[in-house]
């Protein structure tokens, strides 16, 4: 049915009910003719239309249902006092039951498919194992005297400290200590400052 | 004698002005409505489930039941009929769903509609003129007949069906032509020639 067929559906249904097809005029013909093919379906559905209307004239004479509206209205009351809803007589399934039966309709859902639902991303590092030995730093190295023989030293290749590490080569005498009784001068400038002086200090032995 | 005018006093009035004392459970105004209105939707019922007597009174129970519970809700400035039948259609629509998971029951329904005939002592009480009109109208879809008997057996308005049902008023149109149009179908010529 077209927009237009369905606006004037009303005025259709009013000419079935209030006129056969031979007393309609040409307007109300072109209504008909939207909705039916000729006078005998038209007559047919001016008939059905006809009966239709019986309906509600049935529908008043039918008595109400055994029981009457005390039963509903005692019904009501229970209800209302045990706050479930009751079943009328021919009831054939509870409420309780068609929610047990949802639920395990659920549950045998879940167990068939489960919910996959992916997790957050754990980012692993790329971790490199190493061995770190822990050095104790000191302040003082070790003490060993070192023995410097000005005497032989010549005054001309005895240079002035400067900031540049220049090595020319030679060799410093060292003697190990046993005890710390040991001559005291002999075991001097070891120390960590000392060093610092050491590495400057350009001593050429021959 | 100041009870039995005040009896009397619950006849008259409104379906509103009744309903509107039903919502503070005044059970005189209720029992007036109810002998109102239980016949028609009784019959409407009794359409909707082919003749199945006992569903038929246990939904026309189950909704003036809904009437009880939902008074307070009613808008007065709305006719009570067709809410009434807003409340019986969504019950049969209900047991429309349930019924749909088995098709038997469906097959079973159409096979009683085509086979079986109301008793004797039903069909006095029903005083159909055409029975072969209502046999169609019974072939019907269930939302289809359902459009069909609010339209004629519940005298309710185009706009009023609409909102009973959830549907645009022209959806409502085209199945009311449709239900007209395939009842007549399935008529012999012969059986509109008798009519004729």
């Amino acid at each position: 049915m077209d927009m237009k067929s369905a606006d004037m559906y009303e005025d259709f249904e009013k000419l079935l009910v209030s006129k056969e097809f031979e007393q309609l005029n040409e307007a109300e013909r072109n209504i008909i003719h939207t909705y039916c093919s000729g006078p005998q379906e038209y007559s047919a559905m001016r008939l059905l239309m006809l009966q239709s209307q019986t309906m509600a004239a049935e529908s008043n004479t039918m008595t109400p249902p055994p029981g009457g509206a005390d039963q509903v209205f005692n019904r009501f009351l229970a209800q209302q006092k045990t706050g479930k809803r009751v079943a009328f007589f021919h009831r054939k399934t509870s409420v309780l039951w068609v929610a047990g039966l949802a639920a395990a309709l659920i549950f045998s859902w879940l167990i068939r498919f489960p919910i996959k639902q992916k997790a957050d991303p754990i980012l692993i590092p790329d971790v490199t194992t190493r061995l770190i030995t822990a050095v104790k730093t000191d302040t003082v190295i070790k003490e060993v005297p070192v023995y410097i023989f000005p005497e032989t030293l010549d005054e001309t290749h005895l240079s002035e400290p400067t900031n540049e590490i220049v090595s020319y080569g030679g060799m410093v005498y060292v003697q190990s200590v046993s005890s710390v009784d040991e001559n005291k001068i002999q075991r001097q400038g070891t120390n960590a400052s000392e060093m610092g002086d050491l590495a400057k200090m350009q001593v050429t032995v021959y | 004698m100041l009870a039995e005018s005040r009896h009397a006093a619950t006849l008259v009035g409104s379906d509103n002005e009744l309903l509107e004392r039903v919502a503070g459970a005044d059970h005189a105004a209720f029992t007036e409505l109810y002998n109102r209105w239980a016949g028609k939707i009784r019959y409407f019922f009794l359409r909707l489930y082919n003749y199945d007597y006992d569903t038929a009174d246990d939904r026309t129970q189950d909704t003036f039941l809904k009437v009880l519970e939902n008074a307070q809700k009613f808008d007065h400035d709305q006719r009570f009929s067709p809410w009434l039948y807003a409340i019986a259609c969504n019950l049969y629509k209900n047991d429309v769903r349930r019924r749909k998971l088995d098709q038997h029951f469906r097959e079973a329904a159409i096979a009683e509609t085509t086979v079986e005939m109301p008793s004797a002592e039903r069909k006095v009480e029903i005083q159909s003129s055409v029975k072969l009109v209502h046999q169609y109208l019974e072939k019907l879809d269930p939302e289809v007949k359902s459009i069909f008997l609010l339209r004629h057996a519940g005298e309710l308005t185009i706009p009023e069906i609409a909102r009973v049902t959830g549907c645009p008023e022209g959806t409502i149109k085209s199945r009311l032509f449709y239900a007209m149009k395939k009842i007549t179908e399935n008529l012999q010529p012969h059986t509109i020639n008798e009519w004729i």
